[in-house]
């Protein structure tokens, strides 16, 4: 770390604001924070594979039978095909199989994918930020633990909605419900969440271990 | 790129499958005869007949057919295949030397007697020591477990990929203020960058955070 002369800003602003409440304004470059999107490098490594494997062996087969040796196999594929009608069962199952098929590459191909992450908030420009819903989950948690009668707490969250399930002894349930909705609300706000989950406390009593 | 592409090639071959897929099953059952008739034809047939078999044959292009198009479909899949490998990490970043001894060049006898084609005055750094440099950075910072940190190559210049894993209890919002303010921001000073976008994907220690004594 040698150089270490103030570089030239690129003309940014030092967008500091995007945090705490949704009411500050957004400085001007401001673009909300969208969902990581996979890259579906292991669906289309498999695809590839696949589709390459039946192309090959359509080349191969065509090869061979132009270089007469065909393989006895390739005899037997012939024959069945042309001696089955399309009312075969084993056509209408393979179609069925082949369509269920293009209906989940199509599903895969366009959703985000990455369902773990949660987009965050920016902190400052060229950043892009985001947390899995575990670790939100987790810090959730530490919240509602460190209430007084809480024993334990299960930690849920998705993309709108984080659920939290509470074990308690002696205390007052209303009292606690409301203890421990108001602090959660304020740690689901902190965590810089682009989309802040509602909290749904869930408390039962427990007798303890 | 690759994002773009793998879903627009997942999506043809997609629609391929459910589109061809239902057109046999429609075929094979009967579905739609009265309506698409005569595109899906009469159920009672071979597969194949011989006098379709005949008639292909006869054409004169259809020997480019039957082998240009799985040849050409075998060379898109390996090529498809091979690209989820391709890894672009960041060779070097060239920055200027300001050093007293710049102008020595790499062998420090100036131009001409160092590595042919290198300018004297300039450092090339790797990216994977920069990237290296920013994790060790990062680790220091309080209430970060670990990091893993590394540059990749992007269309406007390299990006920074951070996964860091903090410690049970710690703030998001202080250790992504660290990672701005610190670490990338030294990284960048470091190597004369305009800028460096990053980023993060921040997760944390299971269990419960470390008791304070007030």
């Amino acid at each position: 770390m040698s150089v270490l002369d103030a570089p030239p800003e690129g003309g940014a602003p030092p967008a500091d604001g995007g945090g705490e409440g949704a009411e500050t304004p957004r400085p001007a470059g401001y673009r909300k924070p969208r969902r990581a999107w996979s890259t579906r490098g292991f669906t289309a490594a498999l695809t590839a594979l696949l589709l390459g494997g039946v192309a090959g062996t359509l080349l191969f087969f065509g090869i061979a039978a132009r270089l007469e040796h065909t393989q006895q196999w390739a005899y037997d594929v012939l024959d069945w095909v042309q001696t089955h009608q399309w009312t075969d069962r084993w056509v209408w199952i393979g179609g069925t199989v082949a369509a269920v098929l293009g209906a989940w590459l199509l599903l895969l191909a366009w959703t985000p994918g990455k369902r773990h992450l949660l987009p965050l908030e920016p902190v400052g420009t060229d950043m892009t930020a985001h947390m899995t819903r575990r670790t939100a989950g987790t810090l959730l948690r530490h919240t509602a633990l460190s209430s007084t009668g809480v024993l334990d707490a299960r930690v849920r969250v998705s993309r709108r909605k984080a659920l939290v399930r509470v074990d308690y002894h002696f205390r007052d349930p209303d009292e606690l419900h409301d203890e421990l909705e108001t602090a959660l609300r304020e740690r689901a706000d902190a965590l810089l969440l682009a989309r802040v989950p509602f909290v749904d406390v869930r408390i039962q009593p427990t007798s303890g271990r | 790129m690759r994002r773009v592409l793998n879903r627009v090639l997942l999506s043809v071959v997609g629609l391929v499958l459910l589109v061809g897929g239902l057109a046999v099953v429609a075929r094979s059952r009967g579905w739609f005869h009265d309506q698409l008739g005569s595109v899906l034809h009469t159920a009672h047939k071979p597969l194949i007949t011989p006098s379709q078999t005949e008639r292909l044959v006869g054409h004169g292009w259809w020997w480019w057919v039957a082998f240009g198009a799985p040849g050409l479909l075998l060379v898109i899949c390996v090529w498809w295949f091979f690209a989820q490998f391709r890894r672009r990490p960041v060779k070097t970043i060239r920055v200027a030397d300001t050093s007293s001894d710049a102008g020595g060049g790499p062998s420090g006898l100036g131009t001409g007697f160092g590595m042919v084609g290198d300018d004297a005055d300039t450092i090339t750094v790797n990216g994977y020591a920069l990237s290296d440099a920013i994790e060790d950075d990062l680790e220091r910072t309080p209430d970060v477990e670990s990091v893993h940190a590394r540059l990749v190559r992007r269309r406007h210049g390299p990006r920074l990929n951070v996964a860091v894993r903090t410690e049970a209890g710690a703030e998001p919002r202080a250790v992504l203020e660290a990672i701005r303010d610190e670490a990338v921001e030294h990284g960048r000073g470091a190597v004369e960058l305009e800028y460096l976008p990053v980023f993060v994907e921040l997760r944390t220690a299971r269990g419960l955070p470390r008791r304070r004594i007030e």
